[in-house]
């Protein structure tokens, strides 16, 4: 500048770009080419229109965007009119189904004619100052597809050109698509298993089943036969109508029950007391404990904190464990068999749930295998028990282990993380 | 009840067991229950009883083994089975014990009773 040959200038302008018009030129150009060129979708927007929006609300005082938009729900349309979209690539205009890039030269609106939602937390986030927002949203096509997006904003901050706002979409219709065929196909897994498991317990049930069921055929007959005599003892007949009643609700109750593990259900994630799943899944094996004369004894640390998961995906765990230790006990004679469940906390404050028996144990060779799917040591055996277990508590995010005790018997031992402290 | 109990009534589950207890007593027929095997071997009345009706699958001690230790102690009391359980293997080791009937539930209320009658001493 202080050369003897050079002047001095200033000029006035929006931009201060020093370098020489050629030199701009070329460089936008090869800008141009390389937005054009990219294999995503993108589109790149003018925010400008509503950036002076908010700077004449923050004028005005506000701070809250999202408490302001509470209020005046319109700023979002506004939003959609006023910021445009001024340049796309390819990838775009494949992706919304039009034939050039310029179709999509305009109003940006349409990007979230399926997602208002979308569309106001992206004006929150630029209000907010943020550097980038990210969205899943659904999209509608121009030649009429219902597509799923994930949406990611870049908002330019200066130096940059703050004419540019980057928008690229990526298609997830057909991830999000296999994601939850994978859920549905781990659902039926699971589902096949708990029906496994319930026919294995299939001989328990029907004796639990039957037994109010012939208690209300007896007591019926003893109804009707005093009914038919000509001094019928109408008291009798009463208490006896009433327990058919009872017996009745009892018999609904376990069938209840059963259904409530066989039927096809969507996973539910709920605040639960791991100590009243664990007396739910109780209920399923009581019978064949009794009848076989198995001694129970059961820890509840009732202190435990709750756990976040599905009740009945928990409940068919510990089913199933329950199940396997009255196999492992199928030698045992009456009284002899035992079972020890518990809960407790954990030292790192995750809630802990371990069940024992005193069956022969897990032949060594097969501790590290028994959670494989179709392995089995049983003659009838699927092998998928333990292995849905290991999947359910694994997407409940704590984890499972076999081991053999000391003295004697399998024990196992899962640990889910803890809902609160 | 004025006559002194002939029937004990051994069954685990209390519905069941009032059933059956209610429809003898219906039948004139005096009953006594009992929720387990163990607290009718233990009372000193085992020998009054003239029958005993029992379920094959209770706890501790069933209904097979309540007959064989009926047999060890040298008594012929009649056993009357009557179960949901259909394993043909309990059912022949009960008659191979000498049982005097084995019912699957649910029973035929007309042929419990011919039964019970006929192994009861004909004064009843």
């Amino acid at each position: 500048m202080t050369g003897p040959s050079s002047i001095a200038a200033g000029v006035d302008g929006e931009t201060a770009d020093d370098r020489p018009f050629w030199a701009v030129r070329a460089s936008e150009q090869r800008y141009r080419r390389l937005i054009h060129h990219l294999p995503g979708a993108l589109l790149q927007v003018d925010a400008r229109p509503i950036g002076a929006v908010f700077d004449r609300l923050r004028s005005e005082g506000v701070t809250d965007i999202g408490s302001y938009l509470d209020e005046h729900p319109e700023l979002v349309g506004t939003a959609c009119e006023v910021v445009r979209v001024t340049d796309a690539n390819g990838g775009a205009a494949q992706l919304f189904g039009v034939g050039g890039v310029d179709d999509l030269v305009g109003p940006v609106a349409y990007v979230f004619a399926n997602a208002p939602e979308a569309a106001r937390r992206i004006v929150t986030a630029h209000f907010e100052g943020r550097r980038s927002h990210v969205e899943r949203a659904k999209l509608r096509t121009f030649d009429g597809r219902l597509i799923d997006v994930e949406l990611s904003v870049t908002f330019p901050t200066p130096p940059e050109s703050l004419d540019v706002t980057l928008l690229t979409l990526e298609d997830v219709t057909e991830r999000l698509r296999t994601e939850a065929q994978l859920r549905q196909l781990q659902a039926d897994y699971s589902r096949a298993a708990r029906i496994a498991t319930l026919g294995e317990l299939a001989s328990s049930i029907a004796h639990e089943v039957n037994q109010p069921l012939s208690a209300i055929a007896m007591n019926a007959e003893t109804c009707l036969r005093w009914l038919s005599r000509d001094d019928p003892n109408l008291a009798k007949v009463c208490q006896l109508t009433a327990r058919i009643a009872d017996s009745a609700r009892h018999a609904s109750e376990i069938v209840q029950r059963i259904r409530g593990m066989a039927a096809r259900h969507a996973p539910e994630t709920a605040p639960l007391d791991l100590n009243g799943v664990v007396e739910e899944a109780l209920l399923f094996v009581c019978h064949e404990v009794e009848a076989r004369a198995i001694v129970l004894s059961v820890r509840f640390d009732i202190a435990v904190p709750r756990v976040l998961g599905d009740r009945v995906q928990l409940q068919q765990v510990i089913v199933n464990l329950l199940v396997n230790s009255l196999q492992a006990l199928a030698e045992k004679g009456a009284g002899e068999g035992r079972i020890a469940l518990d809960t407790a906390m954990d030292a790192d404050g995750a809630v802990r749930f371990s069940i024992r028996d005193n069956g022969p144990g897990i032949a060594e060779e097969n501790l590290d295998r028994i959670f494989d799917g179709f392995f089995t040591t049983k003659g009838d055996g699927m092998g998928i028990g333990l292995a849905v277990c290991q999947s359910i508590i694994a997407a409940h995010g704590g984890s499972i282990a076999a081991s053999n005790h000391h003295e004697g018997g399998a024990c196992f031992e899962l640990t889910l993380p803890a809902l609160e402290a | 009840m004025s006559k002194t109990s002939v029937i004990a009534i051994v069954d685990d589950d209390e519905a069941v067991r009032e059933a059956l207890f209610d429809f003898l007593q219906m039948e004139g027929l005096s009953a006594r229950m009992f929720d387990r095997a163990a607290a009718f071997l233990a009372g000193a009345a085992v020998e009054g009883f003239e029958c005993v009706i029992t379920d094959v699958r209770m706890p501790e001690i069933d209904g097979i083994e309540l007959q064989r230790r009926l047999r060890a102690r040298g008594s012929p009391m009649p056993v009357i089975f009557i179960t949901s359980s259909n394993e043909e293997r309990a059912r022949a080791r009960a008659l191979q014990d000498g049982a005097a009937a084995w019912f699957t539930k649910p029973v035929d209320n007309e042929t419990l009773l011919s039964t019970v009658r006929a192994v009861l001493p004909p004064a009843h």
